[in-house]
């Protein structure tokens, strides 16, 4: 099963599931959840060789500490969004740029 | 079709145990007294667009003391959280959807383990325990999240670890992915760090003794050690900054080395009764199948069967630190046993097939089939109701008190000492504390304010206790500069 489908499909599972929830401040939670933890992660992992659950799991596994380890030096003297929006584009980056391990 | 299907069973298992933790989630915020602190260093690099090195000046007041004024663990949870708070725009949902979210990673790194290690039915079963593990709902309620996320990277961990160690071929990567986790986990709390590399050490002393070798080369730990280091000496100064005295109790006796829980009575004024109870934390009902797994894997001792054991042998060690004095810590650690107990247990009730000469993989789908049913109705819904009842009416902050905390927030200078009356529980005040970024506090020193809070007393109709305040306050005679809902602010200083 492709890789693409499962990691699209748990985000999109994550973001209806919080929505009927939670209603408009779970959808908007989760989104911020996706984009910022979640996107780039999976765009990063996914090059590399795990399997389908390795490769979801870790995705979510590594986003949670690396984000905020990548984000909290910096953040001390530049804003925390603006910082967010550099590291999602150094993955989307990154993902287009490196080839499959 | 069958991998489809795994996948989709495993979302199904991580979504209920999801929804279970976004249960007391609301628009008001909840939690015991360690919860507002947590949300409070969130909040304020959330309020402020800037990581915080330095305690709030709220926080400072109090727990100051014991880090010369610094925060004393990694950051990391609290930046995931305050991340989540400052793109949602959702101080209170986005905060608490981060808490839910990352408690309810439980089941991942059981069902890749055990899946790893046994097969699907065994990971289900573990994982479909740990979605309604009633004791890590307690956790969750007590508000222990960085700790709890820490712990539930410990499979995940043992995971790679485990197959860095038995997969030649692809060592070094599997080393690299273990080497991550753990310093994740540090990140988190350094008790999950503690308990994952303890467990490694274990198996790899099985390892070692069973084959009469070293299951590796002593040079192949260089890499790990030259992406861990620094990762850990990045944030080492948080942790070791703590100037505050962390343990004073008194050394358990040695005969506590043959009972599994300590004695529920030294916590009394910590933690509830029923947290130190097996049947009322998994359900009495999976004790035999806890036995059947633990007698399964000593009788087989095979390479995952180690692991497993090694996970057994090094829960037991920890939970036994008050034989040396550090009892305080044993509770905590205490939220292991849902990782380890629930693999034994799946095991134990899949082993029940091997008995059998004949029809095999029949009697492993009833046993499959009937554990699945027993989760549901005796562990779903004790979870169930206590996540569903927790923090009720005014045990948690009124949408009244909440409006009165953005007032102070956007009306009070940063270092105002509030003295409050009225509020009904300590967590409450701690909770107006933080919400507002005030120091709202029960007879402070020199307050300068003066928060009268009936709304709390009306909703409970405590009409002595509202008569009596009513008329101190009128003594006051102040106008308030606050008036809504009955609660009231006076300036006095």
């Amino acid at each position: 099963m492709d890789k693409k489908i499962i990691l699209t499909g748990f985000g999109a599972f994550v973001v209806i599931l919080s929505s009927l929830i939670l209603g408009f401040a779970g959808f908007n939670a989760a989104l911020a959840f996706i984009l910022l933890f979640y996107l780039p992660f999976a765009l990063v992992i996914s090059k590399f060789n795990f399997s389908n659950e390795e490769t979801l799991i870790l995705a979510i596994f590594f986003s949670l500490p690396l984000i905020p380890t990548l984000l909290y030096y910096p953040g001390l003297l530049i804003s925390l969004r603006l910082l967010a929006v550099v590291l999602v584009i150094l993955s989307i980056v990154f993902f287009f740029s490196y080839k499959k391990d | 079709m069958k991998k489809i299907a795994e996948i989709s069973i495993l979302g199904i298992i991580w979504a209920i145990a999801f929804f279970m933790y976004l249960l007391p989630v609301s628009e008001l915020p909840f939690g015991d007294v360690d919860a507002s602190t947590h949300f409070a260093l969130a909040d304020t690099m959330g309020s402020t667009d800037k990581s915080l090195y330095w305690l709030p000046y709220q926080i400072n007041q109090t727990y100051g003391f014991a880090s010369n004024g610094k925060i004393w663990y990694p950051p990391q949870w609290h930046l995931g959280a305050a991340s989540i708070q400052l793109f949602s725009g959702e101080r209170i949902v986005g905060f608490f959807f981060f808490a839910a979210f990352s408690s309810s990673l439980i089941v991942f790194g059981i069902y890749l383990l055990v899946k790893e290690l046994y097969g699907s039915y065994q990971a289900i079963i573990a994982s479909l325990l740990a979605a309604f593990s009633y004791r890590d709902a307690s956790v969750y309620l007590f508000s222990q999240w960085p700790q709890a996320i820490s712990f539930y990277y410990v499979p995940l961990f043992l995971y790679f670890g485990y197959k860095a160690i038995l997969d030649l071929e692809n060592r070094k990567r599997y080393s690299v992915v273990g080497t991550l986790i753990l310093a994740s986990q540090f990140y988190f709390h350094p008790q999950g760090f503690i308990a994952s590399l303890l467990m490694l050490v274990v198996f790899v002393l099985f390892i070692s003794i069973k084959e009469k070798k070293l299951p590796f080369k002593f040079n192949e730990l260089i890499l790990p050690a030259v992406i861990l280091i620094p990762l850990v000496l990045l944030f080492i100064a948080f942790p070791l900054g703590l100037t505050e005295e962390l343990e004073s109790a008194e050394k358990a006796p040695l005969s506590r080395l043959f009972s599994w829980y300590p004695d529920a009575e030294n916590y009394k004024d910590t933690y509830p009764s029923d947290y130190f109870s097996y049947s009322s934390s998994h359900g009495l009902w999976t004790l035999p199948l806890l036995l059947l797994g633990i007698f399964y894997v000593l009788y087989r001792r095979r390479n995952q069967d180690m692991l497993i054991l090694s996970m057994l042998v090094s829960y037991y060690l920890l939970l036994h630190l008050d034989v040396f004095g550090y009892s305080s810590r044993v509770p905590r650690l205490m939220q292991l046993e849902s990782l380890i107990f629930y693999p034994l247990i799946a095991i134990g009730a899949i082993s029940i097939a091997s008995f059998f000469k004949q029809n095999k993989t029949e009697i492993k789908n009833i046993v499959f089939g009937v554990i699945i049913i027993l989760i549901l109705i005796f562990n779903a819904s004790n979870s169930y109701q206590k996540l569903n009842s927790a923090f009720k009416d005014t045990e948690r902050i009124t949408k009244e008190q909440l409006e009165m905390t953005d007032w102070l927030r956007n009306n009070l200078p940063r270092d105002a000492t509030i003295s409050d009356f009225g509020t009904i529980t300590l967590a409450k005040i701690k909770w107006l504390r933080q919400l507002s970024q005030r120091f709202v506090i029960q007879n402070p020193e020199n307050p300068n304010y003066l928060l009268i809070d009936l709304s709390d007393l009306y909703s409970i109709n405590a009409v002595q206790q509202i008569q009596s305040l009513e008329s101190q306050e009128k003594s006051l005679n102040l106008t308030p500069i606050y008036d809504k809902n009955n609660i009231r602010v006076y300036q006095i200083g």
